[in-house]
């Protein structure tokens, strides 16, 4: 009975501590007074009001919409000492790419665009938590414990001036770190362009992506020639105004599909030369840096009749590969900036596995 | 003037005002990525919220490079509208050509205590203020290979033996940053 008594006890206790203080986690999520319902972006251990101290939580919307931001701070036993709800600690609709700080309190040497009232019963964060809550989890914050009442004065004409403490917080992002923004847009079309020229004939293309760990060993080469005349003019002019950029697209779930590319920009200067040569037949891009996209060299050959030779070497990891196997048919496609295209199917590959695609074009 | 040169201009015309209409505060995800004056494209590496140049405090964002190639390294800052206050393009917090395991620091001014090799000059855009008081930045490079850390510092104090001055030390913490995929 003893034993049973005291297992009740424990389990009273446990109940009603965990009912006191639910924290930064157990406690519901709030509504914005706009009627937008919050999410939580990021956790703060530290939050500290007290003894001339207060906690400023700076965030920059990363967003492609307006958000709304709060700042919800707990006390040691995790009560809830502000509610968003009602504004306090709250700021509606923060247009993309804005920054606010929310803070426990006004400081003399950072900017605060609203301060929280601590509401009853809670007086004092000798030693909190917070959470911050938006409408989008798309923020980037910092938090920062800040010394209220010093500012950064000139040792020149304040001798006794003491600067402020500040100290960062370590925030923890709930999702993803936070998620990242879209991935930048690639050089290449949703789909192939059409119209452009093809090889001379059967295996008269190649092309072979090695896919390795890591991803510095990355390969990639491909091989053309063509079956119409290319003169030099066509090419354009590298040095000025013409880039050039090869795409990959497969058939990935049955649909023509945009696996890759990588650009080679016009003119611009690779280590201490220029990017592009120019030779007799046509131009040479050498990039021994391999950037943007992994691009070490493209060879540009125009021929009078049927030979013109397109020839691509990439390597490394800034080669922008989306991994291995292909789904044939595979297209790979050599486009010049506002001029014609060059391209080539593939429907056989002699190697398509995780680490390598190998083919010659149909 | 031609019927062709009155197209070109009404074209450039048109062109200019969906910029104008378009997001003014655009921000670190938002805005287009650089060119480096070298003409080698930019790719977004770090975001920072709570970039500060305001009272005497600065931000250095300090990077070192892991790549096996050298690597060109900017620091873009925004203010609190989301405007892009500096320009790579013209060299304003960029560092061309750092060589492999390579540090460099760039911060938005120099500071007595740390040391900074390129400081940014703050452009007219935005709230056209010479401070950033609530601002973001980011880190662009030319390769993903980078490791970085920044600091918000006290502009004017130095760490001095206190046996020998009565002068504090600055105020320096942390800033955290966020690494994009």
């Amino acid at each position: 009975m003893r034993l049973l008594t005291a297992i009740l006890g424990l389990g009273a206790t446990l109940g009603l501590v965990t009912t006191a203080g639910a924290g930064i986690t157990d406690t519901p999520l709030p509504t914005f007074s706009d009627g937008h319902a919050a999410q939580v972006v990021a956790l703060v251990p530290g939050v500290i009001k007290s003894d001339a101290i207060e906690t400023d939580v700076i965030c920059t919307n990363l967003a492609p919409a307006a958000v709304d931001i709060g700042l919800e701070v707990f006390d040691v036993a995790g009560v809830r000492a502000n509610r968003v709800s009602t504004g306090n600690g709250a700021l509606l609709a923060v247009a993309p790419g804005r920054t606010v700080t929310i803070a426990t309190g006004g400081t003399a040497v950072l900017h605060e665009d609203a301060t929280i009232a601590l509401e009853a019963p809670v007086t004092e964060i000798a030693n909190g938590s917070a959470r911050v809550v938006a409408t989008d989890v798309r923020l980037a914050c910092n938090a920062f414990t800040v010394d209220s009442v010093h500012t950064v004065e000139s040792p020149n004409k304040c001798s006794t001036c003491k600067p402020p403490t500040l100290a960062n917080l370590g925030l923890s992002y709930v999702a993803a770190s936070p998620p990242p923004p879209p991935p930048p847009p690639s050089p290449c079309p949703a789909t192939p362009r059409s119209g452009c020229r093809k090889p001379a004939g059967p295996g008269r293309a190649m092309v072979l992506v090695k896919d390795r760990t890591p991803d510095e060993l990355d390969t990639l080469l491909w091989k053309w020639t063509g079956a119409t005349p290319t003169a030099k003019t066509d090419f354009g002019d590298p040095f000025t105004t013409t880039g050039y950029t090869l795409c990959v697209y497969d058939h990935t779930g049955g649909t023509l599909t945009r696996r890759f590319g990588a650009a080679m920009p016009f003119g611009g200067t690779c280590g201490t030369r220029p990017c592009w040569k120019n030779t007799t037949t046509g131009y040479v891009y050498v990039d021994s840096a391999r950037t943007p996209d992994g691009v070490a060299a493209l060879t540009l050959h125009a021929a009078g009749s049927a030979g013109a030779k397109l020839i691509l070497q990439g390597k490394g990891a800034h080669l922008p590969l989306s991994g291995l196997p292909l789904t044939t048919p595979v297209t790979v496609q050599l486009s010049s900036d506002n001029g014609p295209c060059w391209s080539a199917d593939y429907s056989s590959p002699t190697l398509n596995n995780t680490g390598n695609f190998k083919a010659k074009s149909d | 003037m031609t019927g062709r040169m009155v197209a070109r201009v009404g074209l450039g015309f048109f062109l200019w005002t969906l910029a104008q209409a378009g997001p003014v505060a655009a921000g670190p995800t938002d805005t287009p990525l650089p060119t480096f004056s070298d003409s080698k494209a930019a790719v977004n590496v770090y975001i920072a919220a709570g970039v500060i140049k305001n009272n005497n405090l600065e931000t250095d964002v300090i990077c070192t490079n892991i790549d096996t190639v050298p690597v060109d390294i900017g620091l873009e800052v925004f203010d609190e509208t989301g405007a892009l206050r500096n320009s790579i393009a013209a060299g304003s917090g960029a560092m061309l050509n750092v060589g492999v395991g390579k540090t460099v620091t760039v911060g938005t001014a120099g500071t007595a205590e740390l040391h900074e090799d390129q400081v940014i000059t703050l452009n007219a855009a935005g709230n056209a203020t010479t401070v950033l008081r609530n601002g973001s930045g980011r880190v662009v490079a030319t390769s993903k290979n980078l490791i970085c850390t920044a600091a918000v510092v006290d502009k004017v104090h130095t760490v001095l033996d206190p046996a020998t001055s009565s002068l504090p030390p600055p105020s320096l913490a942390q800033l955290q940053l966020v690494k994009l995929p």
